[in-house]
């Protein structure tokens, strides 16, 4: 079955024990300058940073854990019960039984939930009762370029002597899925947690780049899209991911790629619903419905949940006047200005 | 399934490698390289420890290139460097801090800590102050010049104080795992890449029925005898092939020169040190140093420093062996050579 964006919102606002957990968020951000320049500038600034991921990092080892049964991973408790987030290729087929193992080693036993290929997110439970260290995960897109994070695991797999590995960087770049980071990562860290400066989780380690300063670590707005469906142990494929929800039918009429800032417009169709908000080539799209626009897919997404004749409220750059204005825009009817194809859908929204 | 010998096989899973990122140009929507963790903007944060850094830091070049750091210990122009890095290496040389090439001598080195004492020009660089580890954590930054001392590099001390296991040499074999404990000898199923068992002469199927004065019966027999000997330590083996028993001396290698290419960490780590094992005591730390940036100061803020770095051993893993350790190695060779004169 496939699940709208609009109807997962709705999801989200269930309270569902495991939901909670995703969704709180109690700490404050740090209060240092340094937190807010460009970049530190003294020792003391450095100081700075170090006091604030200490004040944290205990808390954050004490949910990070190893996941055994399909090589060696990471991962990482979101739950007192023992909901542990990791990545897709760490957990695994779903229902697998497999362990879980704390920081002082003590091996619990463990079963896979779902997967998501589409975003490489993997959700675990442990089995054996009980009232695990927990960690609290940032709501999504709180992370932002240039944020000071830190990176928790256990690469080259479990290691007591040794103990959780820390690293500490930057947010180098941020899409809808994925999050990229100076932080390093080999073998072995992937599922483990990357966490804000108050020790909220803001991505789980995926992948790596052969530079060894940019790696990759899926978001936490990609593991809320496909929450329930993967809390129901199911596989979420590229095709049930929300690149390719089912369209309702509303129709914007441009042609546009990504830009740093949201969606720049390449091209309006004439007499379309964007010709007749005064769009043009060169604007940039920066939200839709108050929703900060991160990436194509997430655009494509909000347009797409509306229905011909509905309004959506897009915030604009314009080229030419400049400023960031808000329109109100009714989506016009898809299937009048392109006719529907027949076999597969076209990607395109 | 066949098992490595003295290799602890990790099944590790493995980050999918990306696509090449291998664009010098900063991308629009990404944070510029110069505000990044190692950027140039960043560093500067360092402050006066990173120019201590630099000024107690040594190049040691053979045929005029760069093959490790050493750190500057006092105004006579000693200095320590990482020892397996300059072995077989020819034409030795140094750059002072300035980047002056100028003599070095090499006085005498230390097995256990892979340490080598050296002598340059009276006066060249600044000697290092020591600091003691009493404050330093999990998360203190440190920072330490890469390659040739061109850049300083920071990071945080990544991980706890211990000790890593494992110097022995190997002979570079895969041995049958299917072998019988009651019956004489080990087959040899495969070699590893550079295995100086192979070099030898030894052949696939060979059996392996004594090494040293020990009479071999399974691949435990074998590796308990092996790990005696550290690498470039030459080892007696005795093998059965067909009726026949050969005698062979092989002289073992460093793991990480045979079994580093079987290994999927190591391959995606980049180089490495070929000695990355049996140190009793090191701090571990995230500095992305390159292999021939060892022996060099590891720096804390106050510009002191902690360790001289010994090893890089994984993509998100450098050694550095501890202030006091490297003191009292420093001593002991000092006086060693002075017994010696």
């Amino acid at each position: 079955m496939k699940l709208t964006f609009s109807c997962l919102l709705i999801l989200s606002l269930l309270a569902m024990e495991s939901l909670k957990a995703i969704d709180t968020s109690s700490a404050k951000k740090p209060s240092h300058a340094v937190f807010e320049k460009k970049v530190p500038e003294s020792p003391d600034d450095l100081i700075a940073i170090e006091k604030q991921v200490l004040s944290v990092l205990e808390k954050s080892k004490a949910a990070t854990v190893c996941i055994q049964g399909n090589g060696s991973g990471s991962g990482v408790i979101i739950s007192e019960d023992g909901l542990v987030l990791t990545a897709g290729h760490v957990s695994g087929e779903p229902g697998k039984k497999i362990h879980v193992v704390l920081q002082d080693g003590t091996k619990l036993k463990a079963k896979a939930l779902g997967r998501s290929a589409a975003a490489d997110s993997g959700l675990v439970k442990i089995t054996e009762k009980g009232k695990y260290p927990f960690v609290d995960v940032a709501p999504p897109a709180t992370v932002h370029k240039g944020d000071w994070i830190f990176a928790v695991g256990h690469p080259g797999g479990f290691d007591k002597e040794r103990g959780l590995v820390l690293r500490v960087g930057r947010v180098i770049h941020r899409s809808t899925d994925t999050i990229q980071t100076d932080c390093k990562l080999i073998g072995g860290d992937s599922g483990g947690p990357l966490f804000d400066m108050i020790g909220r989780v803001v991505g789980i380690h995926s992948r790596v780049s052969k530079k060894n300063e940019q790696n990759f670590h899926v978001t936490v707005r990609a593991f809320k899209r496909d929450w329930d469906r993967m809390l129901a142990s199911k596989i979420v494929t590229i095709d049930d991911s929300f690149a390719k929800i089912d369209r309702k039918g509303g129709f914007l009429g441009i042609k546009r790629v990504s830009h740093p800032k949201g969606v720049l417009i390449t091209g309006v169709l004439g007499n379309s619903p964007a010709a007749s908000a005064k769009l043009r080539p060169g604007d940039i799209i920066t939200h839709v419905d108050e929703e900060k626009i991160e990436d194509l897919n997430l655009f494509r997404s909000l347009i797409n949940q509306h229905g011909p004749g509905e309004k959506v409220i897009l915030k604009t750059i314009k080229r030419w006047e400049g400023g960031n204005d808000k329109i109100e825009v009714t989506l016009g009817d898809r299937d009048k200005f392109i006719p529907p194809k027949k076999g597969p859908v076209p990607p395109e929204g | 399934m066949k098992q490595l010998v003295q290799i602890k096989v990790v099944a590790l899973i493995l980050p999918l490698l990306a696509a090449s990122e291998a664009l010098g140009q900063d991308f629009l929507d990404e944070l510029p390289k110069s505000r990044r963790l190692n950027g140039e903007s960043t560093i500067l944060a360092f402050g006066a420890a990173g120019a201590s850094a630099k000024d107690s830091t040594l190049t040691v070049l053979s045929n005029g290139k760069a093959i490790a750091l050493a750190t500057v210990l006092d105004p006579e122009g000693h200095a320590v460097t990482k020892a397996s890095e300059l072995e077989g290496m020819e034409e030795l040389s140094a750059l002072s801090p300035n980047g002056d090439e100028i003599n070095m001598s090499l006085i005498s080195s230390d097995q256990k800590t892979d340490l080598t004492l050296m002598k340059v020009e009276p006066g060249t660089g600044t000697p290092v102050r020591w600091g003691d580890l009493e404050n330093v954590h999990q998360g203190t930054w440190v920072g330490s010049m890469n390659h040739e001392a061109e850049k300083l590099m920071i990071g945080v001390v990544s991980a706890k104080r211990r000790s890593i296991g494992g110097r022995s040499g190997v002979l570079g074999v895969l041995l049958d795992p299917n072998d019988d404990p009651k019956e004489l000898g080990v087959a040899i199923m495969q070699f590893g890449p550079n295995s100086p068992a192979q070099k030898e002469g030894m052949r696939q199927g060979d059996l392996v029925i004594r090494v040293e004065d020990k009479e071999i019966k399974s691949r435990k027999d074998i590796s308990e005898e092996i790990k005696k000997f550290a690498p470039t330590e030459e080892v007696r083996l005795k093998i059965l092939r067909g009726e026949e028993g050969i005698p062979f001396k092989v002289t073992l290698n460093y793991m990480s020169n045979v079994f580093d290419m079987l290994d999927r960490n190591q391959r995606m780590s980049g180089l490495t040190s070929k000695r990355k094992a049996g140190f009793s005591d090191v701090l571990q730390h995230e500095i992305p140093l390159s292999p021939t940036a060892m022996g060099g100061p590891l720096m804390n803020l106050k510009g002191l420093a902690i360790g001289v770095n010994i090893a890089r051993s994984d993509r998100v893993t450098t050694f550095a062996l501890p202030s006091l350790l490297v003191k009292e190695t420093v001593e002991k060779l000092k006086a060693q050579n002075q017994g010696n004169n």
